[in-house]
């Protein structure tokens, strides 16, 4: 019967269509998703690129009783010598650019490099710092906070013209313009990011320039009329948030050198949020990678063991039970390693290096006397390899713990924890990388060993045989013919552990003290991407320099993790397309 | 080359040297399992303890006050400047006290050698109360109190003489008549205590109870954990409300998350053509797998929360801004950021299924004159049903167990009101919610006395491990029946 001829034909195959276009608009719905997630985020970070900008000029006439919020730095008619600055340690620079210290006022030179007389200075954020504006129109920054006036960092060389230094106001920046020619530089005072360079609008209509005092406009006198001024909003969004300052080492106040600082403070008041997402960055990379320490030697191995020496039976009990491990969430692992083992890894650090080296010292300790062995009599069946070894650890483990004290006094002559801090001047935090690195391990070891066993387990079993069939012992079958063929889904599976890994967020959270230092050592903590989103960004303000801050964490956790997911991907497809003909 | 030197050693004399790497294989599944093992023992143990009724120790010395209450945890002394060989094993217990004086902390630490008598006291009570934490004490009288209108109990006015059993049965029978009056305690400083009895919880002598008393005990306490809703500050009292807060969560998650997940599948296996378009496909599933949770929640919080939350309340809830109705955290925004999470679970399940359906089916369907989508939906479709169940329980525990992205798009520390219930519209989407994982992390994280709430934690974490690995247990057997259904 021809298909077509049925009645109802017509309706079905709209059916059919219709099917088919949802079914497709399915599948690059994901794409759209991705890229949705992409887009959202980005958007989100985006307007921190955008920090500074200068809006039109806007005229405003001016009522002498109520008038010139912003003009008390600067005297009419005169902006050069407008320098007259006390110090918050009773030192001070006067209108001439005379630097006077001490309980007598004596004068002393100001520092060397500052090529006086200085043209402008003002004491900015929030009274930590000096800029001074020197005749040869570089912008120094010192510390304020004696009379030695440390200097901060570089002299930034400004437009050769630049005859102002308008001010800082409550957010760090510095603005600097060249009344000859119009040209007016916003930087960020403490990285020295340049926020903004261009020609004020129309200045050549104006006179006399002065910055508000709540920075939300710099403010001319009219040539034309001296009744009226013009007035440039400035659009002062996010001036904190420099490129610089998000990766580079800044010298904020109150430090000793450049450093990289994660430290959001209230936004605008008192003392400057520091945002330098390296240290985050650093935490998270560090937090993934003792991760896989710990978890590349057991997952892949047991993956191996699995894939390729278990027989059958035993194998699909054994694979099961090991991807069981994923059914621990991750709140959980990190509530375990944080508040359970941590106190009790500080009592019984000795162990902690013990146990490691007694789990690899065993098996090869069996696997070197096993040919002296006498060989088993006939009839009597050895127990499996599996069982072998884990009596052997039961065993091993078991007499560790007993004799942990006594070895622990003869080989550190104390405890382990007081030995670490004498000979390598380590301290031992509780909550360490190392606790991290376990709990972490133990998260990504479901997800290695079932892909790289999936993985060996397809390799066909006549190459194997065929090495074995050549003279080859089982274990150099494996190394040279098994594994390189699985090789893409190998690496294909470490890549997507350590996206799993960079991305982590309760272990992070639970297991570490969440404290933004750069320190690479197994014995303290780290604070890492995710471990701050989580942590700051429900109280972050939308909108907000946090809120936007974070959202470019996110951002670079998602293109970190996309760059390894997307790697990883195209390893497995060249591998699906290599047995696909079997 | 390589080959050819395998090639020509003999057979016997194989060099054996790769062999130590054979056996420390086999010693990473050994571990691998041992660490599986001893979580669970760990979890078990831990998290069963909470419920058991622990003894009351009184403990008396000379240079201090006498103690009444349960061992929290035991440490090594710490002996500073004595030689550690010559002194013998010093041990510090900390012990929990109870709340009994206002203002006290209920936690003490006690050195060992301080220590010149430890007793049991049959009599000792642990009380707990519906407003504070539990005292630890004997029970002296019910008294009628003095307020107006109050009657007369009958019981003795010393009660301390009787036994725990009589004592219990007494303050029993006090709840049922005279509940308007209340009991008077001594605590061990000799101090009393009137406790009204409607401020009375639980009553109960851990150290008079049997074995079989302690075992009822246990269930009825595990019963009231998975019932009742938690009390002060989450301190004490069940999770109820975060036992139907994963759920909803979950359900509706799964409501959303199912039909695109199969739709993105199919497409996939049965509808994708081997090319670069495909491909892209693949790494954008890939890609949902593999961001990390916290991008979902954050994600999630722009873009659900407060862009697409935002705007409807500006156009349907207009009237109540600036207060938030959908563009604040909330069920609704949480359960769509786990389906976005737990898509590509759903798909790679499906995908899988779909690919051991065999080919001859679909052939037979199509040649039979059905049209794809007909195949599709009667033969293809149904084979593979055990796998989209399969995807579907996974995407459920992967999503129960995930917490990062809740705590930023909806859950709540404490909300006692169920995000469903008997009023219109019976599922509150706009509301926050409790989950059993977040119980867990604001417990763990956030708590002041840690060393009180540690049990909790490992009950809670027990009852979250249990759930998801029942659902992964069921996936690995309706999977294991899938491939046996479709074996040649």
């Amino acid at each position: 019967m021809p298909v077509d001829s049925l009645p109802t034909s017509r309706k079905r195959r709209v059916y059919d269509r219709a099917a088919a276009l949802m079914i497709k608009t399915a599948g690059f719905g994901l794409v759209a998703l991705v890229l949705l997630i992409l887009w959202y985020l980005l958007g989100a970070a985006l307007p921190l690129g955008r920090a500074v900008h200068i809006g039109a000029p806007v005229s405003v006439e001016l009522r002498r009783q109520t008038a010139a919020p912003a003009a008390d730095g600067a005297a009419p008619g005169s902006s050069r010598r407008e320098v007259s600055i006390a110090g918050p340690e009773g030192w001070e620079l006067d209108r001439e650019g005379v630097f006077r210290c001490g309980e007598d006022g004596d004068v002393r030179p100001l520092p060397r490099r500052v090529a006086t007389p200085p043209v402008a200075a003002v004491l900015a954020e929030s009274g930590n710092a000096l800029l001074v504006l020197d005749a040869e129109a570089k912008l120094h920054r010192f510390a304020a906070a004696s009379c030695e006036l440390r200097s901060m960092g570089p002299a930034r060389s400004q437009p050769a013209a630049a005859d102002t230094l308008l001010g800082e106001v409550n957010r760090p920046v510095a603005i600097v313009l060249a009344q000859s020619s119009g040209r007016v530089r916003i930087l960020n005072s403490a990285s020295g990011t340049l926020l903004f360079d261009g020609m004020l609008p129309a200045y050549q209509e104006a006179t006399g320039f002065a910055l508000a005092a709540d920075g939300s406009y710099l403010q001319g006198r009219l040539r034309s009329d001296a009744d009226r001024v013009l007035r440039w909003p400035l659009i002062n969004l996010y001036p904190e948030a420099g490129w610089r300052s998000l990766w580079a080492k800044v010298w904020y106040p109150g430090y000793d050198a450049p450093s990289f600082v994660w430290h959001p403070g209230n936004e605008g008041v008192g003392s400057l949020p520091k945002y330098s997402l390296t240290p985050l960055l650093f935490g998270t990379f560090k937090a993934a990678l003792y991760g896989m320490l710990i978890a590349i030697p057991i997952g892949l191995g047991a993956a191996v063991y699995t894939g390729y020496f278990l027989p059958p039976r035993l194998r699909n009990r054994i694979k099961p039970a090991v991807e069981l491990l994923e059914a621990f969430p991750t709140v959980v692992l990190g509530f375990i390693a944080g508040l359970w083992l941590a106190p009790l890894l500080s009592d019984y650090l000795f162990l902690l290096f013990a146990l490691p080296l007694l789990l690899l010292a065993l098996p090869v300790l069996l696997a070197v006397s096993q040919p002296l062995l006498p060989r088993s009599p006939a009839g009597y069946r050895a127990p499996s390899r599996i069982v072998t070894v884990f009596l052997a650890y039961l065993l091993g483990t078991v007499a560790l713990i007993l004799a942990a004290p006594g070895l622990e006094h003869m080989l550190f002559d104390g405890e382990a924890s007081d030995w670490l801090l004498n000979v390598f001047g380590v301290h031992y935090e509780q909550r360490n990388a190392l606790l991290v690195g376990l709990a972490m391990g133990v998260s990504l070891v479901p997800t290695l060993f079932s892909i790289v066993e999936d993985a060996i387990f397809a390799v066909p079993r006549s190459l194997s045989d065929g090495s074995l069939a050549l003279g080859a012992t089982r274990w150099q079958s494996l190394a040279r013919v098994v594994l390189p063929a699985a090789s893409p889904a190998i690496l294909s599976a470490v890549l997507i552990a350590l996206a799993r890994g960079l991305g982590e967020t309760m272990i992070v959270l639970l297991a570490t003290g969440n404290t933004p230092i750069m320190d690479a050592s197994a014995f303290n903590g780290m604070r890492t991407l995710s471990a701050s989103l989580a942590a700051e960004l429900p109280e972050a303000s939308v909108g907000g320099l946090q809120f936007r801050v974070l959202f470019l964490a996110a951002v670079v956790l998602f293109a970190l993790t996309f760059v390894l997911n997307t790697l990883a991907e195209l390893f497995r497809q060249r591998l699906r397309y290599r047995y696909a003909g079997r | 080359m390589r080959d050819a030197e395998i090639a020509v050693q003999p057979l016997h004399t194989g060099r054996r040297g790769s062999e130590p790497l054979l056996w420390l294989s086999a010693g990473a599944v050994v571990v691998a399992l041992s660490i599986l093992v001893l979580l669970l023992a760990l979890l078990v143990i831990e998290g069963m303890s909470y419920f058991w009724p622990r003894p009351l120790l009184m403990v008396e010395g000379v240079a201090i006050p006498t103690q009444l209450g349960q061992v929290v945890e035991r440490q090594p002394q710490e002996v500073v400047g004595v030689e550690r060989d010559g002194a013998e094993a010093v041990e510090r217990l900390l012990i929990n006290r109870g709340t009994g004086r206002t203002g006290q902390s209920p936690l003490v630490w006690l050195d060992d050698n301080e220590i010149d008598r430890r007793s049991w006291p049959e009599r000792a009570l642990v009380v707990e109360r519906v407003l504070e934490p539990p005292v630890f004490a004997f029970l002296h009288a019910i008294d009628s109190g003095d307020g107006p209108g109050q009657t007369a109990t009958p019981f003795p006015a010393d009660l301390s003489q009787f036994p725990a059993a009589v004592q219990l049965e007494a303050l029993e029978a006090a709840r049922l008549q005279y509940p308007g009056s209340s009991v008077s305690l001594r605590l061990v400083s000799g101090e009393a205590l009137h406790v009204a009895l409607s401020d009375l919880g639980q009553v109960y002598a851990p150290n008079a109870m049997g074995w079989g008393q302690k075992t009822a005990f246990l269930l009825s306490e595990i019963a009231a954990f998975l019932s009742d809703p938690p009390r002060q500050v989450n301190a004490e009292g069940g999770v109820f409300p975060a036992i139907v807060g994963t759920v909803v969560l979950v359900l509706i998650m799964s409501i959303l998350v199912t039909p695109l997940g199969i739709l993105a599948a199919v497409y996939l296996q049965e509808y994708a053509h081997r090319g670069p378009l495909t491909r892209v496909v693949r790494i954008a599933v890939n890609n949902l797998a593999g961001v990390p949770s916290i991008v979902f929640g954050v994600f999630g919080l722009g873009f659900f929360v407060y862009g697409v939350g935002g705007s409807l309340d500006s156009v349907f809830f207009a009237d109540a801004l600036p207060a938030p109705t959908l563009g604040s955290p909330g069920l609704l925004w949480a359960s769509l950021t786990m389906a976005l999470l737990t898509l590509p679970v759903v798909i790679v399940a499906t995908e899988e299924g779909l690919a051991r359906v065999p080919h001859s089916l679909r052939e037979g369907s199509l040649a039979l004159g059905a049209t794809r989508a007909e195949t599709l939906w009667r033969v293809v479709l149904p084979a593979a049903s055990p796998a989209l169940l399969t995807g579907l329980i996974l995407a459920v525990a992967r999503a129960t167990g995930e917490v990062a992205p809740l705590i930023l798009v909806g859950v709540a520390k404490y909300a006692p009101a169920l995000p469903v219930s008997g009023d219109f519209p019976f599922v509150h989407l706009d509301r926050q919610f409790m989950h059993l994982g977040f119980h867990i992390f604001d417990l763990g994280f956030q708590s002041p006395q840690l060393a009180l709430t540690t049990g909790r934690v490992f009950a809670t974490a027990l009852l979250l491990v249990l759930i998801v690995l029942l659902l992964n247990l069921v996936a690995v057997i309706l999977r294991s029946r899938l491939r046996e259904a479709f074996r040649t």
